[in-house]
This record gives structure tokens, sequence and C-alpha cells, in this order.
């Protein structure tokens, strides 16, 4: 059986038992349209509410602000693994109030500090040049140029201060508080002129413009992008792809690393993850701030186009300082700011499953986590998920385990063929990875056991080691396709829709074709028919 | 006519006492109520991953049983709590996989969820029933409040939207009620409005300007909408009620208790908690809400309590196999939740209103999402239900409404039924099981 014949079985086995693991997902298809859509047919698309980081990073875009009121937002839900997934972005009342109460703060903090003469560029008692600020402010918190008739709007809103006897700073405030809570702000809508078509339409050029920027920066167009947009280039391939590598020179592009990279490579769970002290008393700050560098620094080699996605699972390098080069065993002599490092062939760290963080992230306080290990690795970079455990399944209990018993329990488990069917897949993944201890230091033993890390794929391709099956894994055809679908699914906000394999087979294809550097791929989705293109949703539809 | 005295004495305990609370003299007599009983009032409080059954559940019933090692630290209360034994909540019960998402969902809602990860349908939540009907009487309609605002990577619970996972409140099938986690944001919510510094005259231009800008943000949101199609309605329709809900409160009479001062957000576990019990109990002695819902984690938390001990997952050990070192650690962490419990019904007991006390006009609902982690069930869920709320229960007793153990007990739901009764709701039904409002309480 080839790796993707196998696939296709998965729902024949879905029922069948596993391991207590929360976190994966049901694998079922993406939402399609109604009675599922053409072949080819671009997925429809929801109106985006700005997330956390989105509204975090648009203020200060948009204003020069250090407030950072969008720090007391409740936290965004998250849906197949990104938390900027436009259908489930809801605004309850809560967050409402608090937009409000952070129009204010926002508003009194332009008015009252250095900020201003950015905003009120012009003598505000003359009404045009209130007529100037107002259109500037709206046009760029709106991501597209505000009409005369919502300028005349803010200026009426600015007279009920005036009305009530109080100045011109008063007056600017409102209108402010008005801009920023305005809808046309919080949300991105993406307006047809028939509402109730689902018929595809190209996007227009500010549209696009933010669907650009806030794919690669989370946060809203900059004067350049909207000149391309006022000027219509943007529907001009080649523009479209200049622009892409002017975003991504600029600083703002780490938004890619923290929000992309960061979910998709579990970079932020590192924040919240809390190894047993008792077991692990090395562990502290200093070491984790590390490893979340060493992640993030590693990544932005790949997105700045230094290396091909080719290489994820295979590389010669990585990012270390002295603190870190301690904690995996590594001769260099380091300060404490990371530097790329060049690795030979026999060091245990050879790309992104040595990372630090990922192997910390995937196990528990105590101990390693082979299933989530294998998990992850089946869900992230295979796009495949297992079947998640029936109701009622156990885990293996905690406290003390060797490695070595940890794989004997496990065989015994896979002995069950209930359970095989499932762990078969992954298990051996998570057991390849097994010369890594629960925050990622490289281990011979575990225990006095010691630890034996080869394993066989459910193909039958056998390995005795982590870099040998990570070689596996990079050569598996399912992987640079699920690259592909992660970062479609973060680039739209949205789930590939079953109708849109085809597209993600051709940019898969084409990256590959390519030498599949991230700049090349992100291009690739960029001038995709799907993300240059909107659809509604008909009456009933999901 | 004559209004209830809300006490005037208001604190936050513990590092929380930061606070003073000056008063409105000028207000106290303008409370709006018609007679001088004080308002029943509500608290509904979940803990994740269930609870270890074995160290639980009293074995005698009625009003002569004894404190298991989990409910020991209710002694100082006991005569003011029911332990329910025995009551199921089968819509809970996912399609699959799912049981922390399945239970968290149905906590309050005695609803099926919908298995999606974007299309997210549930049922409206017991509280918001309640909030929709008593809500207008106080500033604030409802508070959702949580410890944990959600793992910020992965997936919630095999193949259910993390909505689910992380909210208990719901304002209809489609509307979860996002919680928040700040105590800050809590402080806000209560005394927004109430500036002690502000003239008469400078809080009436201050509403007039929120009110000015709402209404220009509602005039953009209906033109808005009228250019939108079915699913982008529906999102703006969320916004449409945010706008509403803050021209309401606007319009509603400011608190008769003022408080200045900050209570800081801490990252400290313990801290955290005491400070949010404390606001939680501000909250209704100020009467700011009559309803608040209260996460003290996420569902399936995965939280490790080092400072118990206990230094594993929580999930983790709560699939505990029998194992005797899990029971051992699930039973630390469950009497630490409940020690939580049991402060905050005594700081409600410190509260006199009238001849009784805070704890007397309330009635505080504690359960967790299942029964039992390693078995995940949804039937003889662990719950106390605290306070009597105007007489509506004869506390001090354990009830065990599942004496024949092959047979489900009756719907949580039915206990739903009666809590909305003593809130002065009366429905015949609700969510999706019930049969009747539960005998036994009174």
């Amino acid at each position: 059986m080839d790796g993707n014949a196998w696939l296709r079985l998965l729902p024949l086995v879905a029922l069948l038992g596993c391991d207590g693991v929360i976190g994966s997902s049901d694998g079922e298809g993406p939402f399609a349209g109604p009675g599922g859509g053409d072949v080819g047919a671009v997925g429809a698309d929801v109106m985006h509410r700005l997330n956390q980081t989105e509204y975090r990073n648009t203020t200060r875009d948009l204003l020069g602000t250090q407030l950072d009121p969008a720090a007391n937002f409740p936290a965004d839900d998250v849906s197949f693994g990104f938390d900027n997934i436009s259908q489930v972005l809801s605004v309850s009342p809560l967050l409402f109030e608090l937009y409000e109460q952070a129009a204010q703060e926002l508003a009194g903090e332009v008015l009252n500090t250095g900020i201003r003469d950015s905003i009120v560029f012009c003598d505000p008692s003359l009404a045009s040049c209130r007529s100037d600020v107002f259109r500037e402010l709206a046009s760029r918190a709106w991501r597209r140029p505000a009409s005369e008739e919502e300028v005349t709007r803010l200026q009426s809103l600015f007279d009920v201060a005036l009305n009530e006897g109080e100045g011109v700073e008063e007056g600017l405030e409102l209108a402010i508080r008005g801009v920023l809570l305005s809808p046309h702000f919080i949300y991105r809508p993406e307006l047809d002129d028939d509402p109730l078509s689902a018929q595809p339409r190209l996007l227009n050029d500010y549209e696009l413009a933010s669907r650009l920027s806030y794919f690669l920066w989370s946060s809203m167009p900059d004067q350049t992008l909207f000149e391309a947009a006022a000027n219509g280039s943007l529907g001009d391939e080649t523009e479209l792809r200049a622009q892409v590598d002017r975003m991504l020179n600029d600083p703002k592009a780490q938004a890619l690393v923290d929000n992309f990279a960061g979910q998709w490579l579990r970079i932020r769970s590192l924040e919240d993850h809390v190894p047993d002290y008792a077991s692990f008393p090395q562990w502290d700050g200093a070491l984790r701030d590390a490893m979340g560098q060493e992640a993030k620094l590693f990544f932005g080699e790949f997105l700045r186009g230094n290396v091909s996605m080719d290489e994820l699972l295979l590389t010669d390098f990585t990012f270390l300082n002295d603190r870190l080069a301690e904690h995996y065993g590594l001769p260099f002599d380091l300060g404490s700011q990371l530097e790329r490092v060049d690795l030979d062939a026999n060091d245990p760290r050879f790309g992104l499953l040595t990372l630090g963080s990922l192997l910390t992230v995937t196990s528990t306080p105590i101990r390693t986590s082979p299933v989530k290990r294998g998990v992850w690795i089946l869900e992230q970079l295979l796009c495949s998920e297992p079947p998640p455990p029936p109701p009622g399944v156990e885990g293996l209990p905690e406290g003390d385990m060797s490695s070595g018993s940890l794989r004997d329990r496990l065989e015994l488990h896979r002995a069950d063929p209930t359970c095989a069917s499932c762990h078969n897949l992954m298990d051996p993944l998570g057991l390849g990875l097994e010369n890594y201890d629960a925050i990622g230091s490289f281990r011979t033993e575990d225990d006095g056991f010691p630890v034996d890390a080869s394993g066989q794929l459910i193909d039958g391709q056998g390995f005795t080691n982590a870099r040998e099956m990570a070689a596996l894994i990079q050569e598996d055809q399912r992987f640079e396709h699920c690259i592909v679908e992660k970062l479609f699914t973060y680039a739209l906000g949205r789930p590939v829709a079953s109708t849109e394999e085809p597209f993600i087979e051709a940019i898969a294809e084409e990256s590959a074709q390519n030498g599949s550097e991230l700049p090349e791929l992100i291009k690739l989705i960029v001038t995709s028919e799907p993300f240059r293109t909107r659809r509604g949703t008909l009456e009933g539809s999901p | 006519m004559k209004g209830p005295k809300f006490s005037r004495r208001v604190m936050l305990g513990g590092a929380g006492a930061l606070l003073s609370l000056p008063l409105f003299e000028s207000l106290i007599g303008d409370a709006a109520y018609a007679d001088d009983s004080f308002p029943a009032r509500l608290i509904c409080f979940y803990l994740p991953n269930g609870i270890h059954m074995a160290a639980w559940t009293p074995s005698q019933t009625g009003s002569n049983f004894d404190l298991t090692p989990i409910l020991q630290p209710l002694a100082p209360v006991k005569d003011q709590i029911l332990v329910v034994s025995g009551l199921s909540n089968t819509p809970a019960q996912p399609d699959g996989p799912g049981d922390h998402a399945g239970g968290t969902s149905g906590f309050l809602t005695s609803a099926h969820a919908n298995k999606s990860e974007t299309d997210i349908r549930l049922g409206i939540s017991m509280d918001q029933v309640i909030a929709n009907q008593i809500g207008d009487a106080t500033r604030i309609a409802s508070m959702q409040i949580g410890i944990d605002g959600g793992g910020n990577t992965g997936n919630c619970d095999s193949g259910y939207g993390c909505a689910y996972s992380r909210n208990v409140s719901w304002a209809s099938e489609t509307q979860p009620l996002s919680k928040t986690t700040s105590a800050q944001v809590v402080f806000n919510q209560i005394f927004e409005g109430t500036d002690p510094n502000a003239s008469i005259e400078e809080q009436a231009r201050r509403k007039l300007y929120r009110t000015s800008v709402l209404d220009y943000v509602r005039e953009q949101s209906q033109a808005l909408e009228n250019k939108l199609g079915y699913t982008d309605r529906t999102k703006l329709d969320q916004f449409s009620t945010g706008i509403f809900e803050l021209e309401q409160r606007l319009n509603k009479p400011s608190l008769v208790c003022g408080a200045t001062g900050d209570p800081s957000d801490t990252g400290d576990l313990v801290e955290k908690v005491r400070i949010m019990n404390d606001l939680m109990v501000l909250a209704l002695q100020c009467d700011a809400t009559r309803v608040i819902t209260f996460m003290l984690g996420n569902a399936g938390s995965n939280r490790s309590y080092p400072f118990l001990g206990a230094s594993g997952g929580h999930h983790e050990y709560s699939h505990h196999q029998s194992d005797p070192a899990n029971y051992a650690a699930l039973q630390t962490i469950d009497t630490w939740e409940v020690e939580q419990l049991s402060y905050l019904l005594q700081r409600m007991n410190e509260v006199p209103e009238g001849t009784g006390t805070l704890l007397q006009h309330s009635q505080v609902f504690f359960s967790s999402e299942i029964e039992d982690g390693n078995a995940h069930r949804h039937r003889n869920l662990p719950i106390i239900l605290a306070g009597n709320c105007h007489g509506a229960y004869t506390t001090g007793r354990h009830i065990d409404y599942e004496p024949n153990k092959s047979v489900n007990g009756p719907p949580i739901a039915n206990l739903f039924l009666s809590m909305m009764a003593a809130m002065g709701v009366n429905q015949s039904s609700f969510g999706d099981n019930s049969t009747g409002a539960l005998g036994q309480l009174a």
C-alpha cells in the first residue's frame, strides 16, 4: 500500500480504540457548499472579525499607540488549529463592551500624547481640516476609502460635543471613538453587489490588500499597499508577487512566525506548559524562552527563503545560546543571545522534530508521551488525523515510568487489535523520538533502560532512529500537501473546502517544482483563485 | 416604600484588599425595589475533569450524613448545602469521543452539541433563561467569569470547536457568551460609570457622549446589515446585540456601592481564584448582577497543581485507571476545588442582608462536566447546591436520586427547572430532556 491508499481506509477504523488524548480532530471534511459543491469551486467566506492579535496590531499601526486594550479581551475561539477562523470569531456583549472601553481609551491617548499630530495634522478648528482628518482616519481604519457621506456623519458626531458647549478636543474624541467602534473597523466586510448571491467574484483591490496584510502581518495595510490598491495595480500578478516580497522583508512579517508558526508548531503552547519541578529541576523561564526563540528563529530561516521547506525535518543548523547549548549537550561557546550554529550529521539535533519546544509541549509534565508526539506529527505534518479514542478508553497511568517500560506498555496496548488499528499509526512516530525526554534533552538511557528509538511506519518502512524517521516523513507525499493546507487555512481564515482540493494539489505541485521555498509558496497561495475570490453563502447553508 | 439595605462595607479579601468603598449616600434611597425582600441570586460554578467519586459521595442520605474527605472543607457551611447525587445529563453525551466538550457545553444547557469545528450549535443555558427574565433589574444582566482563557493552540476536544469547551453560558443556540479571565475587567464591569470624583453634570455628559457614539455605530451597523448575505448578517447580529445591551445599561440607575482601587491581575492561581470569588460576592452584594457563571478551568483542563504536590496534568490524572497514586492526586485537587467553593460560600454568608445573609438569598450550583474522569460518565454527576434561595430548598442534606444504580437517575434539566423556579422563572420544560421540576428539594 502506498502512503495515500491507507489514508482512505481511515474512516473504516474510526471507531476503534486509542489512548485518552485530548486535542485530536475528528478529521471530518471542512464545510462544503450545499450538496458538496462542484469540484474546483472556491469555498464560502464569512465576514471576519479582527481577532485579539489583529486588533492589537491594527490599533498599533493605525494610531501608533502603546496601549494594548486587547490584552483584556476574552480569548478567541480556536478552530482547525488557528485562532483566526472567521466562522467561529464571535462578538459577545462582554467583548462589545470592551471594544467600547478600548475606543475611549485609544481616542483619549491619541489626543493627549505625541501621536496627536500624526492623526490631527491640521488646524481642527477649521471644518475643512476636520473633514480631511476624519476622511484620512476612517479610510485607513476601515481599510477602504470613506465616502463623503460617512465623513459628514463623523462631523455630526463631532458636533454633539460642540452642542454641549464643549470644545474641539471633545468633538474630535467622539469622532475618533466612532471610527474605532464602527463595524467597518471591528470586522472586515467584503460586500457583494447582490448580498443574496453565492456567485464567486474577484475581490476589489482594497479587499485584496486587506487579505494580504492580515495574512502576512496580522494587521492593516500600510501606505504603500493602500496606494497599490488605489491605483489598481494589485490585479497584476507580478505586482502582487512584488508586494509579497516587500511585505515579507518588513519586520511586521514576524507575525507569520508568531501566529502561523506559533500555532502550527505549537510554540505558543510553551507559555502554558509547566514541567514537573521535581522531575526537571533544571527547567526555568530562561530555558523556556530560549526554546521559544530557537523555534521562532528556526522558522524565520524558512520564511526568509534561506532554506527550502524540503529541509524542514532535516537541517544542518539551529539557533542556540549558552543555556540551550548546555541543555542539548552541544559544545558551542555562546553568549546569552541566540545565534545560528551549524550542526554535523552526527549531532542529535537536526531540524523541526528535535526542537526543544516541540518535544516539551508534546510531553506530559512528568514524562514523554509517544502518543501525543505521534498524533502531532500525523495531524500537523501529514494532515492525517488519527481517529480519536472511543469513549471510556483508558490512558496510560501516570507516575514513574521509564521509557523502557513505556515502550513495553505501548507494545502491549498495540497487541490489542482494537487499539492497534490506530496506535500502529501514532506510536512508532512518537517512540522514534524517545531519545528526547519530556523537556527535549537527549538521552540514551531512561531509568536504566536503554532507549530503543527504532520502529516501522504503517507502510512497512523501517527506521533505527529519529533522524531516519524524519527522512521518511519528509519524503512522504502528504508532507508537502499538508504544509499547503495549513498555510491556506491560516491565509484564508477558513478551512479548505472539499471542492478546493484541486487548488491545493496544484499549489503543492508547483511549489515542489519551484524548490519548495516558503516565500514562493506564500506567493502561490496569494495569487491563487480562492485567495483572490470571494464567495458569499446562501441562506441556510453553513 | 423602603429599599433593601444592601451592605455598604464591601471589601476584597486577601491581597485584593485594595478597595475602599465610598458610598453614594444620595443614591441609597433610589434603589428600585418595591418591598423589603432581597432578590434571589445565582452562581453556577464549573470545575473540569469530574470528581473522584469514592471520596466525594456521602454514604448516608438525608440530614444525618458525614462529610467525605473531599467535602470536608464544607464543614463550616454544612447546614447550608445540599449534596445531590444521581442526576444524569444524557444530552451531554457526545457523538463518539468528545466527552469533555459535550459535558461542558451541556453543563447548563442540557442540550446536545452539534459536532463541528465551525458550525457551532447548542441551546440556551439555564442561567441565560433566568437573565432574560430578571436581568433588566440590574445593571448587568449576567456575568461570565473564568480562570483560563484557553490554551493558545490546538484543537479542543475530538472534533468539537473550542467554543464548546470554554463557555458554559449560551445566549442562544449559536451564541456562546465568552467569559472574562481578568479581575480588572470584572471590577470595571461592576463599577463602571460610578466615578466618585465626577459631578452629576459631568456624569450626565459622559453618558450623552457614550449614547451618541452608540447611536452612530448602530446606524452604521444597520446600514451595513442591509448589504450582507445570510451568514454575515448572523455575525453582525451579535454586534448589534452588544450595542443594544450596552445602551440599556447606560439607561439604568447607577450602582448603590462605589469603589476605588484596582484588583491586580495576578498569575498566581490561588490568588486569582480568591480575587474572582471576592469579586463575585461584591457583584451580588452590590446588586450589579444577579446571575453569574464561573469556570474554574476549561473542559478537560490539564493544569498541574504543583503547590498541592500534584504536578502532573489534571486531565491525565483523571484518566486514573484505578491507580491509587492517581486517586490520591485527584482527591487532593478535588478537595482544593471544594475549598474554593467553601470560601465563596463563607464570604456570602458573612454578608448580612436584612435578617438573613446573602447566601440565604442565593443558590450556588457547583458541578463538573462529567462524573468520573476515567469513565467519562454523564450520570450520577457530582453536585453541590448551596444556599436555600429564600427557603426554596431544605439544606443540610444528601439526596440520592439514583438509588437503583442500574438505571439513570432523573435528568439534571429537571433540577434546572427547579432552580429557575427558585429565581421566579417558571417554565414547564428545559433543554433536550426535562420531564418536570425535581422533587425532594424543599
